[in-house]
């Protein structure tokens, strides 16, 4: 095994001991970046859920409890044959009972509501607002929705579209500088957190330098420690971002709301991890430079 | 092995050494006493490429220290090791893997490695201390696990700055006795040390007295 292979090594055991000192410095670096990676998610998230109904408009549909299954399913038909509709979610009664089920949580059976089940046929219909062509207009497709025989309510929220377009400007302007800033930021206190961590180890780079090693020989294993840490460290919160996420998605993809929050990008984990680790290494070279 | 010629440095508020020169040849045990603030830490320093030559000429164990860079100063603390008074190990570490610390730097074969570090702990009679940390050390141990750590690569010349200071006398005789025998086996010692009796149990070292940075005199033991 050559020196080379002994030092990465030994970089990696070398973080085995002091073992309250990393652990403190992974848990500040997991925490930084879980904080920094969740904000960007939740940006992300919105940017895409407003653009995505950017000139578009959802209705929720409510039928009467009494109304016969064939006629829910004949106008469920006759919605989707709209050539400016984009999206159609339907839920029959035993869905819906479904979806309360889950919830109220484990250990609660609804299973004796089967037979005499309360929950009316819903919908969430999406429209393409710029594909309505003619006479059609917002109002014209909620009164013929509402008009439907067996419908009980139809929800709309008429500043959807407009909200689309300021959130574009409001985004590029104030969001996005914003993130960057705060980006920035956690990439500080993850500098910093590396540099101090390795100021405690000065006392061994002193006595590597007076018994002759050279400049690579006591760096490297700095280094690559440093990046190991940035790694995991990155790695741990990138999987509690992940456990987030379902969370968020077990909360909010559901009705009313319908809100999908996606993970990051690839490209976004690969910056992150990325930056991470250069940021990790920068500040130990710094550290320990003379 | 060793000269230095008008040599002097100055730590911007005071010249700390002023125009000292003398030569030593291998092999030489050499004792350089003087009082606090005389300037020998300053000249061990010069000496160990610590601090970079501002006039005059020095060369010890093949390098010219007006031509030291941070390329090729590795290589001359390779060839020439110090003791420090304040001992300078890792406590955290045990004591064979303080003493192998400079091995590794000369990239020894792990197994070659274990045998010199147990042959140097026997030898200074520190056998059974080796997988101890140096924290759990007492004072006269940690600085024999410094000396090991200086003799363990036979170095050409090896610099000792004051190393009994912190120790009794009886610790620091045994230590004498260290570096004496160590000197029987060729190596060049320099030994810096404020204690006056000392000369005598060095009859044939060399002498080179220190007073407020100039060299009063440099005389052999006879």
């Amino acid at each position: 095994m050559n020196t080379l292979s002994r030092l990465v090594i030994k970089a990696v055991q070398d973080i085995a001991k002091n073992k309250w000192e990393q652990i403190f410095t992974l848990a500040a670096v997991t925490l930084v970046t879980f904080l920094g990676a969740l904000l960007l998610l939740v940006v992300q998230n919105l940017q895409e859920n407003v653009l995505r109904n950017k000139g578009q408009v959802k209705f929720e549909i409510y039928w009467q409890s009494a109304v016969e299954a064939e006629t829910v399913r004949q106008q469920w038909a006759r919605l989707r044959e709209d050539p400016a509709l984009v999206s159609l979610k339907s839920f029959r009664p035993d869905q819906a009972l479904e979806v309360l089920s889950k919830t109220m949580g484990e250990g609660v059976d609804l299973g004796w509501i089967e037979g005499n089940n309360p929950l009316p046929y819903t919908a969430v219909v999406q429209y393409d607002v710029n594909a309505l062509a003619g006479d059609r207009s917002v109002q014209g497709i909620y009164t013929r929705i509402r008009g439907m025989p067996g419908v009980s309510k139809v929800n709309f929220n008429p500043l959807q579209v407009d909200m689309a377009k300021n959130w574009t400007s409001f985004s590029h302007r104030v969001m996005w500088p914003f993130i960057i800033f705060l980006l920035l930021l956690v990439g500080l206190i993850v500098g910093n957190t590396f540099k101090l961590a390795q100021l405690n180890r000065r006392e061994e780079v002193d006595i590597l330098r007076l018994i002759g090693a050279a400049r690579w020989y006591i760096q490297l294993p700095l280094l690559v420690g440093a990046a190991a840490q940035a790694l995991l460290g990155g790695g741990l919160a990138l999987g509690l971002l992940k456990i987030t996420q379902d969370s968020l998605n077990t909360l909010l993809n559901r009705p009313p709301l319908w809100l999908e929050v996606n993970f990051l990008h690839p490209a976004e984990i690969g910056f992150i991890l990325l930056a991470l680790t250069a940021t990790a290494m920068l500040s130990s070279w710094v550290a320990v430079r003379r | 092995m060793l000269s230095m010629q008008h040599v002097s440095y100055n730590f911007s508020s005071h010249w700390a050494l002023k125009d000292v020169s003398f030569a030593v040849d291998s092999g030489d045990f050499v004792l350089i006493t003087g009082a606090s603030g005389a300037g020998k830490t300053t000249l061990m320093r010069l000496l160990h490429g610590d601090l970079p030559l501002q006039r005059g000429q020095a060369c010890i164990a093949g390098f010219d220290l007006r031509k030291l860079t941070p390329r090729n100063l590795p290589h001359l603390r390779r060839s020439v090791s110090v003791v420090f008074q304040d001992f300078k190990i890792l406590p955290n570490r045990t004591v064979a893997e303080n003493v192998a610390l400079p091995l590794e730097v000369n990239r020894m074969k792990p197994a070659l490695i274990r045998k010199r570090v147990a042959a140097v702990l026997r030898g200074l009679n520190l056998k059974n201390k080796g997988d101890l940390r140096c924290k759990e050390l007492s004072g006269g141990e940690q600085q024999r696990v410094a000396v090991a750590r200086s003799i363990v690569v036979n170095p050409k010349v090896l610099l000792a700055d004051e190393p009994t200071g912190n120790l009794d006398d009886d610790l620091s005789r045994r230590l004498l006795e260290v570096f004496k025998q160590f000197n029987l086996h060729g190596t060049t010692i320099l030994l810096a040390t404020h204690n006056r009796q000392f000369q005598e149990h060095l009859p044939r070292a060399k002498f080179l007295k220190l007073k407020d940075g100039r060299l009063l005199n440099a005389s052999d033991g006879s």
